[in-house]
């Protein structure tokens, strides 16, 4: 029997599920362009793929899918346009993009784009859906050159035969402040922004049940639970997770240990990735929630810098992105990876892009006071049950003892993590000038 | 062919018999206990054995080992559970041993483990006939990958795997240098063209990407599927495509394009259509390539994922470096790992290139796996070495840990430059090892002492139970003894009137009813007693366990000290 779950390559057809409002926006007939914000294996690619297939043969669109992976100049833009094209040639999606000439030769992009759309409007009496996924690209392009972004955005937001649908991580948000700079209209603005979470808990246990396949499987609810717990319904932890459990020999999922699960280098990869994504601000905000169950209050009081609607904002956009998850009112890691990523401290995390050695230091220090707190308290409650054993001798009983046991243990490793931390916030301070 | 079960459940019995055996031609014979397994392998001689370890009387391993007291050496395969892998090193340490298999398993992986069995035993068979001969070969390979599948052991679990995920997914193949990826994928360019039963035909392309320039990137690997994939393809398919040998200058798009042609081409093959699984080796190479061209081959591979093309890629580093804005290069693949040899698979690689021809003692394979570490390359290595020692001390065929000792004293080991890696990684486990078991210690400690806590608490009432019910007791007795006397008189009275009046009839019930509760208020008391020995009992084992996790902590801080760079805080994902 073969292992029915996928693991880092997009899906369509009867593996694709249920998206929320996603797909009926894409297909619906408008002239507003949709900006679509996930984390990377959220499930971008496979909405555009299962966009590209519903609108394929409709009256509306011709849809057409446009992979602008590493896409950093104008001449990079029309030879992937020129692919893109060529793909939807030869798929057979749609039937009628055979019809369609290449734009060869192309003075630029915005003329290339025309001239695809020219043809879809003569030759069938509808609009071109361009649905550009990897798009990141972009923001190098917005720097080195910044007038094709322009033109970009007239032909992909103003031409009335073109709709235009956009996924990426949140790493695009940063041509607003690239744009900022420069003297044009923003790109971006053009697009209704809206997130791609994680699964919901009906969809997930669908994907865990294969229930859309032909041979749906079989597990226990509280097997799902489990699952869903664990990935936090993250698309790509969920299915690596299924995919692991998946027993040949009995055709379904064995129960589920979490020794079973490591956190291997795709996933901290992906991670590291996402993380890289945050402002500086949001990623110490994580940081500090790290793999704890933490209430609004307690992050409120942390963060007392931040206005009220500016932190409720961050905690918001970092649930919708599976960073973060309330459950009983508490945050916590979007995942029990993603916490176990966290946890394993600052220094693990190679500051890039937006996480500066400044915000691993603030963070650091935030957790030496926090740990320092925590080691005063444990010090007086160790301190008054070790007055009770005095007074009360060998009529001590066992729990107190448990108990002085337990505070010694936690000093000790408060102490640990203290001196850790010391020696990492010192690694990462800058060096100094001679 | 005559085959031996030897497994108490009749319906695992029945299942490989029906199911396996006896449609491939197989006469079958069975025994569902150890004694009877043994007499009818010694009385029946079977050509193999399939037995569980796990049986009534007399169990898989004693049975191994009778028969090979009395000389008898039949080709066996051991069937077990998860988790009884010391009992399986030391039933393959008997010999004769060609395989094991984990319960529960499948039809295919039965089969296998029977080619195997019989692969071997053939090979046995003729290496002995050449015995005289062979005993002047050296059979090891170091260096060099693996080619030959009869000289490839181990690493059938990887394969395996690797072979359920390609039809949905492309693999990323990872592990330290010489950890013997190149082999694997060598291995699978044998063992894919095998699989009949699957729904498509796979062709496997091998790509060693070493060394190739960025410019002829795409060139490099279109030339190899091409040169693979020939005798599939129509004349008009080649003749279509844009390819030439002579012009490395090959775009990104012509070369998907072609990939395009020649895929849709396989579709077609009759009588099943074939999938093409590109095998790229060495692909750190990509690292020094430009985004550019590496964001490209991800288009290309990603335009290609739900096509009958699967990818495999194959490399040390391959995931650690992306510095582009758009998604890594590596995220599209599921990343297998490869890790050195577990015990048993690196004592079949010692032994069994040579079995028949030399044998190792107990001692001498100890060594062996002490100083490899569990690492192919290096057993290969050391073995040929050892082989060549005596072959040039002209002595006998058996090799002893003396002869390993003198090897190692001179040995330089190919993968020098990793050897404190190896040490620091083996530090890593010992201390995960230990912490592991620390924790274990530790919830322990605290189960035992709620448990007591909770004994504790229910004993103070136990000993007010019992001091009142021993109260009770003595009260009860002196009340029989009161009822009794009572009885006694009224009895004496009746005597002369031949009977018993109404009056002695109540007293005799009375003394019934109290004898009845002195019983029950024993059985009270000798249950109290008891609780209050547990209670003690418990106390003695928290203190032991307390001990147990005292002794553990001094060994994990030892441990950490001996490898200070072995911490909680180390950045390598392998030792975490």
């Amino acid at each position: 029997m073969i292992n029915l779950y996928r693991v880092g390559s997009w899906v369509v057809g009867t593996e694709f599920y249920n998206r929320g409002n996603h797909l009926p926006d894409i297909l619906t007939y408008s002239t507003v362009g949709i900006w679509i914000i996930g984390n990377r294996r959220v499930g971008k690619t496979s909405l555009l793929r299962t966009a590209e297939c519903q609108a394929a043969n409709s009256n509306l669109y011709l849809p057409l899918f446009w992979d602008m992976q590493g896409d950093t100049s104008e001449a990079q833009l029309i030879e992937s346009l020129l692919e893109a094209v060529e793909n939807a040639q030869w798929s057979e999606v749609d039937q009628r993009w055979p019809s369609i000439e290449l734009p060869e030769n192309a003075a630029g992009i915005n003329q290339a784009l025309r001239r695809v759309t020219a043809q879809v409007k003569n030759l069938y009496h509808c609009r071109l859906l361009l649905l550009c996924d990897e798009i990141e690209g972009l923001n190098q392009l917005g720097q080195q050159e910044p007038h094709v972004l322009s033109e970009l955005r007239r032909v992909m937001q103003q031409h009335p035969a073109i709709r235009t649908v956009l996924t990426s991580t949140r790493r695009l948000s940063r041509l607003y402040a690239i744009q900022q700079q420069q003297d044009t209209s923003l790109f971006l603005e053009g697009f209704e922004p809206r997130y791609l979470t994680n699964f919901d808990d009906e969809t997930a246990n669908q994907v865990i049940c294969c229930t859309q396949s032909a041979h749906p499987l079989t597990v226990s609810e509280a097997l799902q639970a489990q699952i869903r717990f664990f990935s936090g319904n993250h698309p790509l932890i969920l299915q690596k997770v299924c995919q692991q459990l998946f027993d040949t020999s009995i055709g379904t999922l064995r129960p589920f240990a979490q020794n079973d699960f490591i956190l291997d280098d795709q996933l901290s990869g992906t991670f590291q990735q996402d993380f890289d994504s945050l402002t500086p601000d949001e990623a110490k905000l994580l940081l500090f929630i790290n793999s704890q169950e933490i209430s609004y209050e307690q992050i409120e009081q942390t963060f007392s810098q931040f206005s009220q609607s500016g932190l409720r904002r961050m905690l918001h956009d970092l649930t919708q992105l599976g960073f973060l998850r309330l459950i009983d009112n508490l945050y916590q890691a979007g995942s029990i990876p993603l916490g176990e990523w966290l946890a394993a401290g600052p220094t693990h995390h190679t500051p890039q892009g937006g996480v500066t050695n400044r915000v691993m230091r603030e963070v650091a220090q935030e957790r030496v006071a926090s740990l320092q707190r925590q080691l005063i308290a444990c010090m007086r409650h160790l301190g008054e049950l070790e007055l009770r054993q005095a007074k009360q001798g060998l009529e001590t009983p066992p729990h107190i003892i448990t108990e002085i046991e337990a505070y010694k243990q936690k000093i000790v490793d408060i102490e640990a993590e203290l001196a850790e931390l010391g020696e990492n916030i010192t690694l990462v301070q800058p060096p100094q000038s001679e | 062919m005559k085959v031996l079960i030897i497994e108490d459940r009749r319906e695992n019995v029945v299942f490989i018999a029906n199911n396996i055996l006896k449609p491939r031609g197989y006469e079958v014979i069975s025994a569902m206990d150890g004694p009877t397994g043994l007499s009818k392998a010694i009385e029946e001689s079977p050509d193999l054995l399939i037995v569980d370890l796990k049986l009534p009387g007399m169990d898989g391993l004693e049975v191994l080992r009778q028969l090979k007291e009395q000389g008898i050496n039949i080709p066996s395969i051991i069937m077990t559970f998860h988790g009884t892998e010391e009992t399986v090193v030391r039933a393959i340490r008997l010999g004769g041993v060609k395989d094991y298999l984990t319960k529960p398993f499948t039809v295919e992986e039965m089969l296998a483990a029977l080619d195997r069995a019989f692969e071997t035993d053939e090979k046995l068979s003729l290496s002995r006939k050449s015995r005289q001969e062979s005993i002047f070969q050296n059979p090891y390979v170091a260096g060099p990958p693996i080619i030959n599948p009869k000289m490839f052991y181990g690493r059938q679990s990887d394969l395996k795997k690797i072979v359920l995920l390609l039809t949905h997914n492309f693999v990323m193949l990872v592990g330290r240098r010489r950890i013997g990826k190149t082999s694997l994928l060598h291995q699978l360019v044998h063992y894919l063209p095998k699989l009949k039963k699957k729904p498509e035909r796979y062709i496997p392309t091998l790509v060693n990407m070493e060394g190739t320039p960025e410019v002829e990137f795409f060139h490099t690997i279109m030339e190899e599927i091409i040169n693979t994939c020939q005798g599939h393809l129509s004349a008009t398919t080649i003749g279509n495509l844009s390819f030439e040998i002579n012009n490395v200058m090959y775009s990104p798009r012509t070369f998907s394009r072609d990939l395009q042609t020649i895929l849709k081409d396989l579709h077609n093959t009759i009588p099943k259509p074939s999938r093409l699984v590109l095998m790229l080796d060495e692909m750190d190479t990509l690292n020094s390539y430009s985004l550019q061209t590496q964001s490209q081959l991800r288009r290309i591979f990603q335009r290609f994922a739900n096509t009958n093309l699967s990818v495999i890629v194959a490399g040390v580093k391959l995931q650690k470096h992306w510095a582009g804005e758009s998604s890594p290069f590596y995220n599209m693949f599921v990343p297998v790992t490869l890790t050195p040899f577990p015990e048993s698979e690196a004592h079949h690689l010692i032994t069994e290139p040579v079995n028949g021809i030399y044998a190792y003692n107990d001692e001498a394979i100890y060594c062996v796996l002490e100083a490899s570490l569990g690492l192919p390359h290096r057993i290969q290595q050391l073995c040929l070495e050892v082989i060549n020692h005596v072959l040039a001390t002209f002595r006998g065929p058996w090799i002893i840990k003396e002869d390993v000792d003198s090897v190692l004293q001179t040995i330089q080991w190919l993968d020098e430059e990793i050897t404190g890696q190896d040490q620091n990684l083996a530090s890593a486990k010992h201390v995960a090892t230990l912490e592991i078991e620390l924790k274990r210690s530790r919830e322990e400690v605290t189960l035992f002492a709620q448990r007591l806590y909770e004994y504790e608490k229910a004993e103070k009432a136990n000993e007010q139970a019992l001091r009142l019910a021993q109260e009770r007791a003595t009260k009860l007795e002196k009340a029989i003894e009161r009822a009794k006397a009572e009885v006694e008189k009224l009895s004496q009275k009746d005597k002369p009137l031949m009977g018993i009046t109404a009056e002695t009839q109540v007293d005799k019930n009375l003394l019934g009813e109290l004898i009845t509760d002195k019983q029950k208020l024993q059985e009270k008391i000798e249950l109290l007693e008891q609780e209050v020995a547990e209670a003690k009992q418990l106390r003695e084992a928290l203190k032991v366990t307390n001990e147990r996790a005292r002794n553990l902590e001094r060994a994990l801080n030892h441990a950490r000290s001996v490898s200070p760079q072995v911490g909680p805080v180390q950045d390598d994902q392998e030792a975490r």
